[in-house]
């Protein structure tokens, strides 16, 4: 089974529900896609990769919405067309070689802050932990934005390609942070008019302790244990997206819905939660850590308009990406057809 | 062959010569073909058997084929001692041109030469005697768990090996008598200090990741890592003798709202709750009583009255009254204090014979001022002022520092005692309040702990006993 993540959201506290949708799939999936903003973060860390100002100051200008801080990005773009200007100038006076010192100050303290903002990403994600596995062939890939253009409301290619495909993959299988509950449950409660509500069928797939304070061997033996114990499981999810995209999503398919979840899908995810209840690395969280949070899977249906809005509600991806996919998707499949989806609830023990 | 010599090979139908000689050796027959520069051998077919040969003048050299394609593979079937040509045809098709290796590989179960030879490198072929000696015995263990039920083959237990992640027997064999299975799981145990497949699984179930504080926690019949951490916890916190449920008792207490009052039986009901997180569930969870490591002193009503009363650090939290069972939070403020003028004032030894000094009271307020006081008040008999030969020196006084009067038909001392018992303060004096401490039980049993005597020696205060105001 293949999972993949997309998600645009910056805050801190998305972030670190990016960091343990990454983890509540790191034991079960065969392989797993990351696209975020967090990822791409990690990854031009991680790589060391020397950045032009131009990259710098719109990363940082990314950074600054999400942080307490008194520079907006409107001021950080203000004083770098300064500082262009500055420099192109022949004779500099007193004024603009102050102006370029604070200039090149400023930029070296968000560096500061900017690595300060991922050693805690780093710490709350466990990433370190995770990193190998993104390093091992095919297992795990982390794709990147190329920032040097980027800005929040941007249309991506690589969003629109990687939405597209995991709905047309029926081995592919998006999956949401918590946001996605409440999209769902205030989607439901706002709108009184049957015709206008988003059909959503759910079932709690599976409820473990948080694995996310594993080591990479641990979650090397985790993964070699629960993976071939997913794989009916997986098949059976593969075989039935592509049943999804035969029918039109609506209340009559509801009914088979339950059918096939009750029969066939359920039983299988119990064999599975029965290995999670008695696997020693999550005993050994569970006996251990008093802080540990309990990670619950919804395996949910919906129809695959409402779930590019999911990915704009909840994922937080631009409109115009969404819109994109939209088009592409639409001439390939019927966009009133199902699609499986998961997201991860969180709560403390 | 030598791979000087080459023989092309040609078919007959027939050979109807006058006469034959039939060799019986391969290695005799291609040696003379090769010494008289043979380069054709023909093949004649028959229904049973087919025969190599040649003609050298009119004698036709021959011999039976013995199903062999070639006299190349025919001699080195005879040279890699092969008993018949199927035999070697098969050990061709598997990588093998050693009859003794093909042997060997088959009784090892192995099918191609390559997983054979890979076999028999990494020790598993040589292993497998040990092993299949144990192998039964290592099935029925309840802590070996994942060894394939039908290793019946050196090959077998090399595949498995290999699927589990082992890369030699060695290392396979110090895995699989330590209990493990799994390379992976092996490594991860053995880096944690575990040996035994045992120990490990318990220990990981029970939330330890490593060795010695699985061992140390079993000897204090620990289930599991939360209630060690308690218990480490615990033990980093109380350096000497005090019990674990009397420093909980304190902990209790500590955080109780100042001034509150509390009878025994509310303190024991504070610390069953406090101490429920640390029992441990017996008899099927049914009972949950307190863990063995939990030491307790506080059995009994009387131990409990008797720790109220008499213990150091609880003295410094409040008072315990042993009439009523009750005990008063009193936490001593570390910025307001009083001061008893008349008796700082007369330096308490002069018995009044001398005119009181006021300069005293400002040398005390100097030293409270240097130890941190922020609220001083001064309580004096109205008479004090008009006694002091420098009274001027009230006027002097720092502007937070106050100084009151005891109200008409009230004596100082009395006032003194109601303000600091309200406020919870001590008082500066060095009178022992002994009318009142016959006329109060309160004050009998506790004006001592908020009394703080005094010392002047010229301008030099000493005060003692302020440390008894709790610092935790």
């Amino acid at each position: 089974m293949e999972i993949t993540i997309v998600d645009r959201t910056f805050e801190i506290d998305n972030c670190l529900k990016q960091g343990k949708q990454l983890w509540s799939v790191a034991p079960f999936a065969e392989f797993i896609n990351w696209t975020s903003m967090v990822s791409n973060f990690l990854s031009y860390c991680v790589n060391g990769q020397e950045h032009t100002e131009r990259f710098r100051v719109n990363f940082y200008k990314l950074l600054v919405n999400g942080w307490a801080t008194k520079i907006t990005p409107d001021l950080l773009e203000e004083s770098y067309q300064l500082s262009l200007q500055i420099k192109k100038m022949k004779h500099k006076d007193k004024k603009a070689l102050v102006f370029l010192h604070n200039w090149k100050n400023d930029l070296e303290n968000l560096h500061k802050e900017t690595l300060k903002y991922l050693k805690f990403i780093e710490k709350q994600f466990n990433i370190e932990e995770l990193q190998p596995f993104f390093a091992l062939p095919r297992k795990g890939t982390l794709s990147l934005y190329n920032f040097d253009d980027y800005q929040p409301e941007d249309y991506s290619y690589i969003e629109v390609e990687i939405i597209t495909t995991t709905i047309i993959h029926n081995f592919e299988i998006p999956l949401f942070s918590d946001n996605a509950e409440t999209y769902i449950t205030t989607k439901d409660d706002k709108n009184t008019d049957s015709n206008n509500k988003a059909l959503i069928f759910k079932e709690k797939l599976l409820q473990f302790i948080s694995p996310a304070s594993l080591t990479f061997s641990k979650l090397e033996i985790v993964r070699n244990r629960l993976i071939p114990l997913f794989k009916p499981l997986a098949n059976i999810l593969d075989e039935y997206n592509s049943e999804l995209l035969l029918d039109k999503f609506d209340d009559a398919l509801i009914e088979k819905i339950k059918d096939k979840f009750l029969n066939f899908i359920m039983p299988e995810a119990s064999i599975i939660q029965n290995a999670v209840n008695d696997d020693i690395y999550f005993n050994q969280i569970k006996n251990s850590d008093d802080n540990a949070e309990t990670f619950t899977l919804y395996l949910c249906v919906t129809d695959i308009n409402s779930l590019l809005d999911l990915f704009h509600n909840v994922s937080k991806l631009p409109e115009t990406t969404v819109e994109h996919a939209r088009m592409e998707l639409k001439e390939k499949l019927n966009l009133e057809s199902a699609k499986l989806f998961l997201y991860l609830k969180t709560e403390k023990l | 062959m030598n791979g000087e010599h080459t023989f092309t090979y040609a078919e007959l139908k027939s050979c109807t010569g006058s006469m034959e000689v039939e060799f019986a050796n391969i290695l005799e027959f291609a040696s003379y073909a090769e010494k008289n520069k043979i380069s054709v051998i023909f093949i004649l077919k028959s229904d049973n058997t087919n025969d190599f040969l040649f003609t050298l003048g009119n004698v036709i050299y021959k011999i039976s084929a013995q199903s062999y394609n070639t006299i190349e593979d025919y001699k080195s079937a005879f040279l890699n001692k092969f008993p018949d040509s199927a035999t070697y045809y098969e050990a061709l098709k598997a990588g093998f041109a050693s009859f003794a290796e093909f042997e060997e590989s088959k009784r090892v179960g192995a099918e191609e030469k390559e997983t054979f030879l890979k076999a028999k490198r990494t020790g598993f072929i040589e292993g497998y005697e040990k092993f299949i000696i144990d192998y039964p015995e290592m099935l029925l263990s309840p802590h070996i768990i994942g060894l394939d039920k039908d290793i019946n083959s050196p090959l077998k237990l090399y595949k498995f090996a290999k699927r589990k992640g082992f890369e030699n027997y060695t290392a396979f064999s110090q895995a699989i008598y330590s209990g493990f299975t799994d390379n992976l799981t092996y490594s991860e145990a053995h880096s944690k200090g575990f040996q035994k497949v045992g120990d490990y699984l318990a220990a990981t179930n029970m939330g330890f990741d490593n060795y010695k504080e699985y061992m140390d926690a079993r000897s204090h019949k620990i289930l599991n890592k939360k209630e060690y951490n308690y218990y480490l916890n615990f033990k980093k916190i109380i350096k000497d003798e005090t019990a674990h449920d009397e420093y909980q008792l304190i902990e209790i207490l500590k955080t109780t709202e100042n001034g509150k009052i509390l009878s025994t039986e509310d303190i024991k009901t504070l610390l069953n709750v406090a101490q429920e997180k640390f029992k441990v569930g017996v008899i099927n969870e049914q009972i949950k009583i307190l863990p063995k490591w939990y030491s307790q002193k506080i059995n009994t009503g009387e131990t409990l009255s008797a720790f109220l009363q008499n213990n150091p650090r609880l003295k410094k939290l409040g008072f315990f009254d042993k009439e009523n069972e009750t005990f008063e939070i009193f936490l001593v403020s570390k910025e307001k204090i009083y001061i008893d003028a008349s008796n700082v004032a007369y330096n308490s030894n002069d018995n009044k014979k001398h005119k009181p000094k006021l300069c005293n009271i400002k040398y005390v307020i100097n030293e409270l001022i240097s130890r941190n006081f922020k609220d001083i008040t001064i309580i004096a008999d109205a008479a004090l002022r008009h006694n002091a030969e420098d009274v001027e020196i009230l006027r002097k006084l720092p502007k937070d520092v106050v100084y009151i009067e005891a109200p008409a038909h009230t004596t100082a001392d009395e006032f003194l005692i109601c303000c600091a018992k309200r406020d919870k303060c001590f008082i500066v004096t060095n009178d022992t309040f002994k009318d009142w401490k016959i006329k109060d039980r309160w004050i009998a049993n506790n004006i001592d702990f908020l009394r703080i005597p005094f010392m002047i020696k010229d301008t030099n205060v000493i005060l003692a006993g302020l440390d008894k105001a709790s610092t935790e």
